[in-house]
């Protein structure tokens, strides 16, 4: 391919001693998205490099005075394995050079299609792309499960710290149809306004919870259940009843709220 | 592995870079099942760390492939598969597991099974066809289908039809649908028996869970318009699985 000026920016193909500067920039990119998985050396020259359907030219870097300022890399069947730039910096002139060498390339290798992931909140690429006459497909469904609940719970916790406004409360969380060797409870101490996590089953708790292993994640993971509406449906049963709001407002600490999942190309398939 | 590579038809080369080469690759997250010596059925996790969030990443399980043998389908050996996801995984330090699944399967096999639950993502994905070469791939296989599949090979015999295509996305061609198969013309001066016209993207109508239900609602709302004989289109309606092939 050759070297290709879109106004102030430079379009060329990676060069050896590029790999770790891509990472940085992948790394830095997407590091607040859900669903990034992070990128080492190792990591990348797999899912990239040594992929079979992929070679070196497959990829271009994007530059401003130097700096790289976006990147993409591309199979010869048409599928963008990784596509990242800089939103501060003319997003719409690298988004639309990076596809628009793409799209040569993989026309080039006899490609019948081209296809990009990206971030559905992301005008610039959902601009760019609809003036090119692509196309929006549904992404494949995301399926999980939680194998450890308390583990996840203390995570959740170190990362909010809430503090709580009350009385002190023992809550006891029976876990129904989990793995028998994961925790079968958890018990949520709240203690001088600080929440912690325990796995000590308490013999006198004031609050129990009772739920499955998919209430508890759809609860977590803010999908379509809520808390609420795990009550009402009987999944999420909480004793005694006066203190249903108390202890929703506790759950609502370990809720994640309908993080934006992101998964490029390069990480499945 | 071969297994793997003839249900998905994936290469050599791709199955050795996917996971021998992989440096997440971790031999004790691979079952078997076993009938007679010869492998049946299998199941793959990937570790890997994983953002679950803006500032938390954890230790993940990705499934990476659950594959049955042809012959063995239907027998109910893709659940003691999937349940031994339970004993596969204990000790492995993953917090979660997860995985891209049909959520069809997911309701009857792995939401009763192991709780699995549907995570709403904010990706897309951005598609645009360079030519016919897909539609092209796919007459192949359509033709190879009326060849093999009894159901659709003796419909063909009283049949011609051509049909033209105005696709979202796509540049318009027409196929023919006769005795001796289905072929494709792109600049065709032919006058078709039956014109499809559609603002929708051939994996728009054929992604919903219910594919009449899209279809209906496509014509219903004039995103889909069939105009030609209402014959030929009942006719092209029994086709429905050959002409599957396109939309996938």
């Amino acid at each position: 391919m050759s070297l290709q000026e879109t106004e102030k920016y430079a379009f060329r193909p990676y060069r050896k001693g590029d790999a770790k500067d891509l990472i940085d920039f992948f790394n830095k990119t997407h590091e607040p998205l859900a669903g990034f998985v992070p990128r080492t050396l190792k990591y990348w020259r797999w899912c990239i490099l040594s992929r079979p359907n992929m070679d070196e030219e497959g990829i271009v870097v994007a530059f401003y005075e130097d700096q790289i300022v976006g990147y993409a890399a591309v199979e010869r069947s048409g599928k963008i394995l990784e596509f990242c730039y800089n939103r501060n910096c003319g997003g719409e002139l690298i988004v639309s050079g990076l596809l628009s060498w793409c799209t040569e390339y993989a026309s080039h290798h006899g490609a019948s299609s081209v296809k990009l992931n990206a971030p559905v909140q992301d005008a610039v690429v959902r601009q760019i792309c609809e003036d090119e006459g692509f196309t929006e497909e549904p992404f494949p469904s995301l399926f999980l499960r939680i194998l450890d609940v308390p583990d996840l719970f203390r995570k959740l916790l170190d990362l909010k710290k809430p503090i709580v406004e009350g009385s002190d409360e023992t809550i006891l969380v029976d876990l129904a149809k989990f793995p028998s060797w994961c925790p079968q409870h958890v018990t949520i101490l709240v203690h001088d306004g600080q929440v912690a996590v325990s796995t000590e089953k308490q013999a006198k708790p004031t609050v129990r919870i009772e739920a499955d292993i998919s209430t508890i994640a759809s609860c977590i993971f803010g999908s379509k259940c809520t808390l609420y509406r795990a009550i009402l449906e009987r999944r999420l049963r909480i004793r005694p009843l006066r203190k249903i709001p108390r202890a929703l407002k506790l759950l609502s600490f370990f809720q994640l709220k309908k993080p934006p999942w992101f998964v490029p190309a390069a990480d499945y398939g | 592995m071969k297994l793997l590579s003839e249900t998905f038809r994936m290469t050599d080369d791709f199955l050795a870079w996917k996971y021998h080469l992989n440096p997440d690759f971790d031999q004790s997250l691979v079952l078997v099942a076993m009938d007679r010596g010869k492998a049946v059925g299998g199941i793959i996790w990937l570790p890997r760390n994983l953002k679950i969030s803006r500032s938390l990443a954890v230790k993940a399980m990705l499934g990476a492939d659950l594959v049955v043998d042809r012959n063995h389908r239907g027998q109910g050996l893709a659940k003691p598969l999937i349940a031994a996801e339970n004993r596969i995984l204990e000790g492995k330090n993953g917090l979660m597991s997860y995985g891209f699944i049909d959520p069809r399967l997911v309701e009857r096999v792995h939401g009763p099974l192991i709780g699995l639950v549907e995570v709403p993502t904010s990706t897309t994905v951005y598609k645009k066809y360079l030519g016919l070469s897909e539609i092209r791939q796919k007459v192949m296989r359509m033709n190879k289908m009326a060849k093999s599949e009894e159901s659709v090979s003796r419909k063909l015999p009283d049949l011609d039809v051509t049909v033209s295509f105005h696709l979202k996305g796509m540049s318009p061609f027409i196929l023919r649908i006769g005795p001796d198969g289905v072929s494709m013309e792109e600049n065709a001066l032919t006058d078709p028996s039956l014109k499809v016209k559609c603002d929708l993207t051939p994996s728009e109508l054929f992604n919903g869970k219910s594919k009449n239900l899209t279809l209906i609602r496509a014509l219903l709302t004039r995103r889909l318009r069939v105009k030609g004989s209402l014959k030929k289109a009942i006719i092209l309606y029994r086709l429905s699985r050959l002409l599957g092939v396109l939309l996938e």
